[in-house]
C-alpha cells in the first residue's frame, strides 16, 4: 500500500509538474525556412541582409510574375504615373490598358485608380520594411549587433522611409505617417496632414546625413546604397519643395562640392549607366533570371525591334528640345508605327530591355545633375540679384547637352521659366519630376488642361491621386481627396 | 460476572483467549463502525484537508472489521432456530438457543432480573433475527462472539443496531460469461447506502451486509444479477448471469451481456459508456455494419449513418480525400478545415495543412485533411484514413455535443470521430479468410442525344443565332462524320473491378489475446485506363493482463502500404457524339484528327496524365494500466504515426499537341507526416452513497510534423525520361512544413446516482503552439446530465406498461479552436518572396531577407458553446429505441484573416473577430427490432439529421474580405444570385429581373449580396436541408439480407440550364425541354432557344439551380452462412458466402449525371459496386 501511495504521490506530483511546465512543453522550433526579428538583428551580417532585403524590393519587387515596373512605385511606377499624369509620355488611344490611360487623360476615379492604388501599396510596403529594419535594431540587445553598424543601417531605412513618405505626400496629399509595423497602433489612425510628413522626411534625412558615410564603402564603391549625400541632396529637394530655399541652397551646394566623389558626366549617354560620376544613389535591379534591365527601360522602350513603344513622348516635350540638344539625340529614340510610317519617340535614357551577366546600367534615382537645378531654383526665389549664379548652374547643363549659354541679363522670371523648361528637358520620363514641378509651381492647371490628348479635362482635383478605396473601406477615419467621391 | 463461562466453557483455552480478545475488541470495533461510516461519506465529498488522515484511519477501520468480521466466518453463523413457546423466561430461551445453534449466552443474570417472560413463534429462523426477535423490547444488548452470544444491560437503541452487528462479508470476482473479469462493476446492496466498485482485475469485497440482504452486481453494458447472503451462503435470485461458489469469501460472479441496445457499449472519450447511460450524444456505427459495404475507405462507409455527419467527396475516386462535416460549419475563415477529429485507438490522425492550394479544386468553403501536402495528384489528395481496412474496423463512435467533446478541448470542436479496431479475443486459435471481388460500374448514366438529333439542335442553334457555320465554329456540322454516334460515358467508363482478400489469426488464453491480420485491397479504375487503388496492410494486437490482473497493456499496430494510379478527364462526357476517336489508327492521341482550322479542341490530354501516388503509413498505439489501489488506476496511452507520401504527375510530351512543341514536365511531391502522442491518466472509481462516482485526471501532449516538397520538371528530352527530376533541364523545387504541439491537462468527473441521475463534468486546459506568448492556454468545460425518469418509481408508476425506458438529457460547454495554421504569432524574415521558394534577389551581392507574414501576438483561442437537449425513449420492452435531439452551438470570437489597412504593412492579419456563427439543428434515430425469434429476425433503422448554418453577427462585415461573400442572417454557404424570370418571347433568351433598375442585367460579385450595384439577390444554400439514411436487416436461419438508403435534401446544379443546347456540346435534352423550347418570336416557351453563343447568366441565378435530392441505395448486402453439420466435415467453424453492392442506384428527379457530385467537367464518378465474397473461419 505504500508503494502504491508513493506512486500515486509521484503520478500527481508529476502531472502538477506537467502542468506547471505546460509552456515548454507547446514550444516548438522556430520554422527552419525563416527566421525571427530577433535572430536577424543579432549580428552585423543579417542586419545587413535585412537592410538589403528592403533595396532589393524596392527594386526587384515582390512577385514572381509581374514585373516590379508595372507594380512597384519605386521601380518605375512613380516614373510612369508622373509621366503619363504630367505631360512627358501619352497612351497611344485607348489601345493601352485603361489603368494608365485614365492617368494619362484625366479621366481617374476611385475606381480605376489601380496605379495610384499600387504606388500606395509599394510605398508603404516599403515603410514597412523599413520601420522593421529599424524597430528591429532597437530591439535587439545583441552584442555582435555593432553600434556603428546599428546607425548605419537605421539611418539607412530612415532615408528609405523618408523617400517613400516623400512619393507619397506628392501623389497623395496627406498621408497616414505610419512609423512603426505594430498594426494595432495604425490601422485605425487618420491622414497625417503633409507638413508634419514632411517634417518627418526632414528629420529623418537629417539623421541620415548625421550618421552615414561620407563615400560609397558601404556599397563597395557601387552606388548602390544610400550614404552622406544621398541624404543631404534629398533633403536639397525636399527643402525646395516646402520654399526653404537658403536650406537648398546649403544642401545641394554641399553635394556638389564633393568634387571627389561627383561630377557631371561628359555625354547624356552616361548619364545612367552604373556607377556613374553623376549619380548620387543607384538602384541595383536584379532578378531570378538575371536577364533585366533597369525597369523604365522595360517600361518606355519598345520590346523588340518591330514594335512600338507603349508610351511615346509627347509633342509638347519632344518641342521642348533645341534641335542641336544632345539630350534629344541621345536620351530619346523612335520607333516606326507599320502602317502610318510614323515616327513614335520614347525616352531612351535607359538602352537596355534585357540583358543577361552583369548589368551595365541601374536605376538612377538621384544624381547631381538636379543638384544644379536645385540651386538655380533656390537661388532666384532667395534673391532677385541671383540671377547669375542661377543661370550659372543652368548654363552647366545646358554646355554638356550642346546648346547655348543662356545670358545673365534674364529677369528673375524668366530664370525662374528656364529653370523649369531646363528640369522639363533634363528630368523627363525620371521619377515623376515632370508632374511634381508642374504641380509645387502651381502651372499644372495652366499646362495641362489645354492638352488635346486630355480632354476633357474634368477637374484640377485630379492633381492629386484618389485615397485607394479599400483602404478606406478598412479604415474609415482615412478621408477621400477632394471631388472623388462625387465621381 | 460471568457465570456461565464456567458451566459452558467451551472446549479450549485458544478459543476462550479469542472470546477474550473479542469482548475486549468488538466495542471498539463498533465504535469504529459508528465513526466510520458517516466519515467515509464525508470523505468522497472532498474534504481536503483531512484527506490523507482520514484515508488512514477509515483504511485501518476497515481492516480491523474485516479481521474481526472474518473471526465470526470463521465460527459460522449457519444455525437456525426453531422454537413455539409461551411465557417462557429469556434464561431458558437461551438454553434453547444453545441446545439448537452451539452458541453460548455470556451473561449477568442480575441484568435479566426483573424481564417478564416472553413468547416465541419461530420456524427455521436464522440466528440474528430470531435474537433481534427477542431482544427487541428488552433493556438489553448483546454482541455476538465466535461462539458467543454476550448479553449486557443497556437500552437497545435501535431496531437497525443489531442489524449493523450481524454482519457477513463477502468477496468475489464479477467476470463476463466468458471469464474475462469486468473492470470496475458495482456491487451494492439495495435499500442502502452500501456498495463497492470492482476493481480492475473484478475482485471486490464488501463487508457488513446485512443477513438476508439483496445485493445487486451491475456493470456496464451488462444484465445485473441480483444475489442474496442467508446465513453466511449465497445464492442468486436474478436469472440472467451466473452465481459460481456459494462461500462468501470466493464468490465468481458472471454476468450477461445485455443484449438490450441500450446497453450496447459505446466507446467515449477515455473509456466507454452504454446508450442507457451516455449523458452526451454519440452515435455508433458497428463493425458488422461497415463490413458489408465493399468500400476502400471508411468515410465512404459512414455515409448516411450517422444523423448530422455530412460526407462530401472531392472526387469519387476512392483514394480522393472526403470531407467529413459533423454538425455544420463553425469558421468562418474558409481556409479552416472543419473536420471532425479523428482518434483510431487513442491516437489523434493529424496532418497539418501546409500546402496552400492542395488540389485542383478548391473544395469551398474549407478543406480537406489530406496526406498529400507537396505535389499534385488527380485524386485532389489521398485519404488520410485511406491505411485503414474497413473490414478491420469494430466500431465507429461520433461524438457530437458538448459533453462528449470538450474533454478534447480545442481539437474536439468540430466532433470527433472515435475508431476502435477488432481486438483479439480470448479462446483458441482461429483462422479467418475473407476473399471478395467486386465490378465496378457507373450508377448512372444519362441519355444524350444521338448524332441526328445532336446536330439538328446544332443547326437550329446557328440557324437562331443567324450564323453561318463554318469548319471552325461547327467541325461537328462540317467536317466530322455525320453518321458516327459515340456515347462518351460508354467510350470513357468502362468496368473496374476490385479484389479485396483478408486474413487473420486470433486468439489467446485467459490474460493474453492477439490477432493479426493482413490484407490485401486493389481496385483498378472505372476508366479503361490503368487507373488503380492497392493497399495492403498488416495489423497486429496484442493484449496482456497480468496474473493479478492489476496490470494491462496493449498493442496495435497498423501498416500500411498503398499504391494509387490515377487519370482525370475534363469536360468529356458531353462531347459531340460525332466526334472523332481518343487516338489515332497507330495508338497516338488524336490532335490532327480534331485540329479544325488554326485550332485545336483535343480533350483528351488527361488520358496520357496519370499521377503516381505511393504512400506508406504507420499507426502504432500502446495502452499500458496499473491499478495502484483498488478503483485507483494509473493508465497511460502513447501513438506514433508515420505517414510518408511520394506522388508524381506526368505531362509528357505525347500528352500535349505536337504543333506547339510541347515541352514535357512533371511535378513530383513527397509528403511526411510524424506524430505522436501521449496521454496520462489517472482513474478513481468508487461506489459512493448510492451511486458510483468515477474521476478521471489525465494529461495529453501531441506533437506533430508535416512536411511537403513539391518538384517541378520541365524540358525533359524524352517522354521515357520523365520519372526522373534529374533528366529535367529546369527544375523548381520548394518545400513547406508545419509544426504543431499541443498540450492539455483534463479532469472528468462522472456520478451515477443508482442509474437514474446521471451527471458528468468536463475540465480541460489546453495550450496550443498555434498562438503567441500570453495567450497559449484556453479553458474549456462541459456539464452533461441525464435523468433516466423510468426509473423513477413514480414515473415507472404513471407510464404506460409498452414505454420500457425514458431519458432526458441536456448538456452545455465550451470547446476551442486554434485552426490558423502555424507560426503565425512569429516574425518570420525570410529570403524568399512566397511559399513557392521563390527567392529575392541580392543586392550588392548581399542575400536580401524581407518580413513575410505581419506579426500579430494577440489573437486567441476562438470559442465554441454547444447546447443540446435530448431524449431517448424506448418501447415494447427495449425493441424500439427513439432518440431526438436538438443543439445549439455558436461560435464566437473566430480566428481569421482580419482585414487591415494596408499601410500597416499587410492587407489582413490573423486575429479573432468578433463574428457569431450558429449551427443549430435537430437530430433524430429510431432502431426497431421488429421481430426476433429463433429462426427470423427484422430490424429496422432511420435516422434524419437536419442543420441551419446561421452568420448571426459580425461587425462591419461590409469593410472585412468577406463582404461580397457572407451576409449576417444568412448561411456561411448561401451564395447569391439573379433572379430569373422566364424566356422572353421576342429574343428566346433567358431573362432576369432588373433589381436595381439600371438598365442592365449586373452579375457582379464584388459587390455585398443585395447592393444596389448588383442584381444579385436571390440566396441559395447548396448545403443539404436534411439527410440521413434508412436500413433494413431480415434474418432467416442462414440467410442474412441488409439494405441501406441513404437520403438528401438539397438544391443541386440545374442541368437543364447549365448546358446550352446548341453549344459544342452533347447534353441531356428531355422531351419537356425539346418540346417547351423557344423557336420562334412570340413563343411562350419554358426553355431558351438553341444558340451556339448564349453566354446568358443562368448560372448566376436562381434559374440555374434546381432539386438535386436522392435517395440512393447505398448497400444491399445478401449472405448465407453454410450448415453447421458440413462445416464439422469440412473441419470449418464457419463458411459464409455474401453479396453485397454499393451505390446500387439513385431515386431522384434530378436529371444531371449524378446528384451526389454534381460536375459536369467530367470528374471521376462514385462507382457502383457488385461484390461477392467468401468468408472463412478456422
Amino acid at each position: 500500500m505504500t508503494v502504491n501511495y508513493k506512486l500515486s504521490t509521484i503520478f500527481i506530483s508529476g502531472l502538477l509538474l506537467l502542468l506547471g511546465s505546460c509552456k515548454k512543453l507547446i514550444e516548438i522550433d522556430a520554422p527552419v525556412d525563416t527566421i525571427t526579428t530577433g535572430e536577424v538583428f543579432e549580428n552585423n551580417k543579417q542586419a545587413e541582409w535585412a537592410i538589403a532585403g528592403v533595396y532589393s524590393r524596392m527594386i526587384n519587387g515582390n512577385s514572381a510574375t509581374e514585373g516590379p515596373e508595372w507594380s512597384i512605385f519605386s521601380a518605375g511606377l512613380a516614373t510612369m504615373a508622373g509621366s503619363l499624369s504630367a505631360d512627358d509620355v501619352t497612351v497611344p488611344g485607348m489601345n493601352s490598358t485603361p489603368s494608365q490611360y485614365v492617368l494619362s487623360n484625366n479621366a481617374l476615379n476611385p475606381t480605376n485608380a489601380s496605379i495610384p492604388e499600387k504606388i500606395w501599396q509599394s510605398a508603404y510596403k516599403t515603410i514597412y520594411d523599413a520601420n522593421g529594419v529599424i524597430e528591429g535594431i532597437e530591439a535587439s540587445e545583441s552584442t555582435s549587433l555593432t553600434d556603428s553598424a546599428r546607425k548605419q543601417i537605421t539611418a539607412e531605412a530612415r532615408a528609405i522611409r523618408a523617400f517613400s513618405y516623400f512619393y507619397l505626400v506628392n501623389f497623395f496629399g496627406d498621408v497616414p505617417l505610419v512609423l512603426t509595423i505594430d498594426h494595432s497602433k495604425t490601422k485605425n489612425m487618420t491622414r497625417t496632414p503633409k507638413e508634419k510628413v514632411y517634417e518627418q522626411i526632414v528629420k529623418d534625412l537629417q539623421y541620415a546625413q548625421d550618421h552615414l558615410a561620407n563615400d560609397f564603402r558601404i556599397g563597395n564603391n557601387e552606388r548602390i546604397r544610400i550614404n552622406k549625400w544621398f541624404a543631404e541632396g534629398f533633403l536639397a529637394r525636399v527643402y525646395l519643395y516646402l520654399g526653404r530655399y537658403q536650406d537648398a541652397v546649403n544642401s545641394a551646394t554641399e553635394v556638389i562640392n564633393q568634387t571627389n566623389l561627383f561630377k557631371l558626366e561628359s555625354e547624356p549617354n552616361n548619364v545612367f549607366l552604373k556607377n556613374n560620376t553623376e549619380a548620387i544613389w543607384q538602384l541595383q535591379q536584379n532578378s531570378i533570371k538575371n536577364d533585366r534591365g533597369v525597369p523604365e527601360g522595360r517600361m518606355f522602350m519598345p520590346i523588340s525591334a518591330n514594335n512600338t513603344p507603349l508610351y511615346p513622348l509627347s509633342e509638347e516635350l519632344l518641342n521642348a528640345f533645341e534641335p542641336t540638344d544632345k539630350r534629344l539625340d541621345q536620351w530619346t529614340a523612335y520607333a516606326i508605327e507599320a502602317g502610318t510610317g510614323n515616327h513614335m519617340y520614347y525616352a531612351y535614357k535607359y538602352k537596355v530591355v534585357r540583358e543577361t551577366g552583369v548589368p551595365s546600367e541601374y536605376c538612377t534615382v538621384l544624381r547631381l545633375a538636379e543638384m544644379y537645378l536645385i540651386r538655380a531654383e533656390a537661388q532666384i526665389h532667395l534673391s532677385p540679384s541671383n540671377v547669375a549664379v542661377a543661370v550659372g548652374d543652368l548654363n552647366l547643363l545646358r554646355q554638356r547637352a550642346n546648346v547655348d549659354d543662356l545670358p545673365a541679363t534674364l529677369t528673375p522670371e524668366e530664370v525662374k521659366e528656364a529653370v523649369a523648361a531646363e528640369r522639363q528637358r533634363e528630368l523627363f520620363a525620371e521619377w515623376a519630376h515632370r508632374w511634381f514641378d508642374l504641380k509645387r509651381t502651381g502651372k499644372a492647371s495652366e499646362v495641362l488642361p489645354v492638352l488635346l490628348y486630355k480632354q476633357p479635362w474634368l477637374g484640377d482635383y485630379q492633381l492629386l491621386y484618389p485615397i485607394p478605396v479599400k483602404e478606406i473601406e478598412k479604415n474609415n477615419a482615412l478621408t477621400q481627396n477632394p471631388e472623388y467621391n462625387s465621381r | 460476572m460471568l457465570k456461565n463461562a464456567s458451566a459452558h466453557r467451551s472446549p479450549g483455552e485458544g478459543v476462550a483467549s479469542a472470546r477474550r480478545s473479542f469482548s475486549e475488541g468488538a466495542p471498539s470495533a463498533c465504535q469504529r463502525l459508528s465513526v466510520g461510516w458517516p466519515y467515509r461519506g464525508k470523505l468522497a465529498l472532498g474534504s481536503t484537508s483531512r484527506k490523507p488522515k482520514l484515508l488512514l484511519v477509515m483504511k485501518l477501520t476497515i481492516l480491523f472489521l474485516t479481521v474481526g468480521f472474518l473471526n465470526i466466518h470463521a465460527a459460522g453463523l449457519s444455525q437456525q432456530v426453531t422454537l413455539s413457546v409461551k411465557d417462557l423466561p429469556l434464561e431458558k430461551i437461551f438454553t434453547e438457543v444453545e441446545k439448537q445453534t452451539g452458541y453460548y449466552f455470556l451473561y449477568s443474570p442480575k441484568n435479566l432480573e426483573g424481564i417478564p417472560p416472553i413468547s416465541v413463534q419461530a420456524k427455521e429462523m436464522p440466528l440474528i433475527p430470531f435474537l433481534h426477535m427477542i431482544f427487541k423490547d428488552q433493556p438489553l444488548q448483546y454482541s455476538i462472539g465466535s461462539k458467543t452470544i454476550n448479553v449486557y444491560a443497556g437500552k437497545i437503541r435501535q431496531p437497525e443496531e443489531p442489524i449493523r452487528q450481524l454482519l457477513t462479508n463477502i468477496a468475489g470476482t464479477v467476470t463476463d460469461m466468458d471469464g474475462a473479469p469486468i473492470p470496475a462493476a458495482t456491487v451494492a446492496v439495495t435499500k442502502s447506502d452500501k456498495g463497492v466498485s470492482a476493481g480492475n482485475d473484478g475482485r471486490f469485497s464488501l463487508s457488513g451486509i446485512p443477513d438476508s440482504a439483496i445485493i445487486e452486481i451491475s456493470a456496464v453494458g451488462y444484465i445485473p444479477l441480483k444475489i442474496q447472503v442467508i446465513n453466511n451462503t449465497v445464492k442468486a435470485v436474478s436469472s440472467a448471469g451466473r452465481l459460481i461458489g456459494r462461500n462468501t469469501d470466493n464468490l465468481i460472479i458472471r454476468l450477461a451481456r445485455s443484449n438490450s441496445p441500450l446497453d450496447e457499449t459505446v466507446i467515449v472519450a477515455y473509456g466507454s459508456t452504454t446508450n442507457r447511460l451516455k449523458t452526451g450524444n454519440v452515435s455508433t456505427v458497428k463493425g458488422a455494419e461497415i463490413e458489408k459495404q465493399p468500400v476502400m475507405t471508411v468515410q465512404q462507409a459512414l455515409q448516411g449513418r450517422v444523423p448530422g455527419l455530412n460526407m462530401t467527396l472531392a472526387n469519387g475516386h476512392s483514394a480522393s480525400p472526403v470531407k467529413l462535416e459533423i454538425r455544420g460549419r463553425n469558421s468562418l475563415n474558409p481556409k479552416v478545415l472543419s473536420e471532425p477529429l479523428i482518434i483510431i485507438d487513442g491516437v489523434p490522425i493529424t496532418v497539418l495543412n501546409v500546402f496552400d492550394l492542395p488540389t485542383f479544386e478548391n473544395p469551398e468553403p474549407g478543406r480537406t485533411a489530406n496526406l498529400i501536402q507537396g505535389g499534385l495528384t488527380n485524386t485532389d489528395g489521398e485519404n488520410i484514413l485511406s491505411f485503414l481496412n474497413p473490414k478491420d474496423i469494430e466500431s465507429i463512435d461520433v461524438l457530437k455535443d458538448a459533453d462528449a467533446t470538450a474533454i478534447y478541448g480545442s481539437r474536439g470542436s468540430n466532433g470527433v470521430i472515435l475508431i476502435t479496431t477488432k481486438k483479439g479475443k480470448a479462446g483458441p486459435t482461429r483462422f479467418n479468410l475473407n476473399i471478395n471481388r467486386a465490378v465496378l460500374t457507373i450508377p448512372r448514366r444519362v441519355d444524350v442525344l444521338n448524332t441526328p438529333a445532336y446536330l439538328d439542335v446544332r443547326r437550329e442553334a446557328f440557324a437562331n443565332d443567324g450564323i453561318i457555320p463554318t469548319e471552325q465554329t461547327a467541325p461537328d456540322l462540317l467536317l466530322w462524320d455525320q453518321e458516327r454516334n459515340v456515347d462518351w460515358q460508354k467510350v470513357l467508363y468502362g468496368t473496374g473491378s476490385q479484389t479485396q482478400v483478408d486474413a487473420g489469426i486470433s486468439g489467446g488464453l485467459m490474460n493474453t489475446t492477439y490477432s493479426v491480420s493482413a490484407s490485401y485491397r486493389s481496385m483498378q479504375d472505372l476508366m479503361n485506363n490503368n487507373g488503380k487503388n492497392n493497399a495492403s496492410s498488416l495489423k497486429l494486437n496484442l493484449n496482456h493482463r497480468s496474473a493479478n490482473q492489476k496490470f494491462t497493456f496493449g498493442i496495435t499496430s497498423i501498416m500500411t502500404l498503398s499504391d494509387v494510379t490515377a487519370y482525370r478527364l475534363y469536360n468529356s462526357i458531353f462531347l459531340p457524339p460525332n466526334a472523332p476517336d481518343i487516338y489515332t489508327p497507330d495508338g497516338q492521341l488524336n490532335y490532327i484528327g480534331w485540329k479544325t482550322g488554326s485550332m485545336n479542341r483535343y480533350p483528351f490530354a488527361g488520358i496520357a496524365q496519370g499521377s503516381e501516388s505511393k504512400t506508406y503509413q504507420v499507426n502504432n498505439s500502446l495502452n499500458i494500466s496499473y491499478e495502484l489501489l483498488k478503483g485507483l488506476t494509473l493508465s497511460a496511452t502513447g501513438g506514433m504515426g508515420f505517414a510518408n507520401n511520394s506522388n508524381a504527375r506526368y505531362l509528357p510530351m505525347r500528352s500535349k499537341n505536337p504543333e506547339t512543341n510541347p515541352v514535357a514536365e512533371a511535378y513530383y511531391g513527397t509528403t511526411s507526416n510524424t506524430n505522436w502522442i501521449v496521454e496520462p491518466q489517472l482513474r478513481y472509481n468508487r461506489y459512493i452513497a448510492q451511486g458510483s462516482l468515477s474521476i478521471l485526471l489525465g494529461g495529453s501532449l501531441q506533437h506533430t510534423i508535416t512536411k511537403g516538397t513539391t518538384m517541378q520538371g520541365a524540358g525533359f528530352p524524352d517522354d521515357n525520361l520523365i520519372q526522373s527530376i534529374n533528366n529535367a533541364a529546369a527544375t523548381f523545387i520548394y518545400e513547406r512544413l508545419g509544426e504543431y504541439k499541443y498540450v492539455a491537462a483534463f479532469g472528468q468527473l462522472n456520478y451515477n446516482w443508482r442509474n437514474k441521475y446521471i451527471a458528468n463534468f468536463n475540465l480541460r486546459r489546453d495550450g496550443s503552439s498555434r498562438f503567441g506568448p500570453g495567450k497559449q492556454f484556453g479553458n474549456f468545460g462541459s456539464v452533461g446530465l441525464a435523468w433516466i425518469a423510468s426509473e423513477e418509481p413514480i414515473i415507472k408508476k404513471t407510464l404506460p406498461q409498452w414505454i420500457s425506458f425514458l431519458k432526458f438529457r441536456g448538456s452545455y460547454g465550451t470547446t476551442g479552436g486554434d485552426g490558423v495554421g502555424d507560426y503565425q504569432y512569429l516574425s518570420r524574415w525570410s529570403i524568399n518572396i512566397n511559399d513557392n521558394g521563390v527567392k529575392l534577389p541580392t543586392y550588392g551581392n548581399i542575400q536580401g531577407i524581407l518580413i513575410r507574414q505581419p506579426v500579430n501576438q494577440v489573437y486567441q483561442w476562438e470559442t465554441t458553446k454547444q447546447m443540446e437537449l435530448g431524449m431517448d425513449l424506448s418501447f415494447l420492452h427495449d425493441k424500439i429505441n427513439v432518440t431526438a435531439a436538438y443543439y445549439r452551438k455558436r461560435s464566437g470570437n473566430q480566428l481569421t484573416q482580419v482585414p487591415t489597412p494596408i499601410y500597416t504593412g499587410f492587407d489582413n492579419i490573423v486575429g479573432n473577430l468578433e463574428a457569431l456563427v450558429q449551427n443549430s439543428g435537430v437530430e433524430f434515430t429510431a432502431n426497431a427490432r421488429l421481430v426476433q425469434t429463433k429462426d427470423f429476425y427484422f430490424a429496422a433503422n432511420f435516422n434524419l439529421g437536419i442543420n441551419r448554418n446561421k452568420l448571426i453577427s459580425y461587425p462591419r462585415i461590409e469593410e472585412s474580405p468577406y463582404a461580397s461573400t457572407y451576409k449576417v442572417g444568412q448561411s456561411l454557404s448561401t451564395r447569391y444570385y439573379l433572379h430569373y424570370t422566364g424566356v422572353d418571347p421576342l429574343t428566346g433568351r433567358y431573362t432576369f429581373e432588373d433589381r436595381n433598375k439600371d438598365g442592365s442585367i449586373s452579375a457582379n460579385t464584388s459587390y455585398p449580396p443585395g447592393d444596389p450595384r448588383s442584381d444579385l439577390y436571390v440566396p441559395i444554400d447548396m448545403n443539404p436541408e436534411y439527410f440521413g439514411g434508412f436500413g433494413f436487416q431480415a434474418s432467416y436461419r442462414q440467410f442474412d439480407l441488409t439494405l441501406f438508403f441513404s437520403y438528401v435534401k438539397q438544391i443541386g446544379l440545374d442541368p437543364y440550364t447549365r448546358l446550352r443546347p446548341g453549344s459544342f456540346s452533347n447534353l441531356i435534352l428531355p422531351d419537356d425541354f425539346v418540346a417547351n423550347r423557344w423557336r420562334k418570336p412570340g413563343d411562350q416557351a419554358l426553355y431558351a432557344r438553341y444558340s451556339t453563343n448564349d453566354n446568358s447568366p443562368i448560372a448566376n441565378s436562381d434559374g440555374g439551380f434546381t432539386d438535386a435530392s436522392y435517395i440512393k441505395l447505398n448497400n444491399i448486402n445478401l449472405s448465407y452462412e453454410l450448415p453447421e453439420k458440413w462445416m464439422k466435415a469440412l473441419t470449418m467453424t464457419s463458411c459464409k458466402i455474401r453479396m453485397s453492392m454499393q451505390n446500387l442506384f439513385y431515386i431522384t428527379s434530378y436529371k444531371g449525371p449524378s446528384p451526389e457530385l454534381q460536375s459536369f467537367t467530367g470528374i471521376t464518378p462514385m462507382p457502383r459496386i457488385i461484390s461477392g465474397g467468401l468468408l472463412f473461419n478456422f
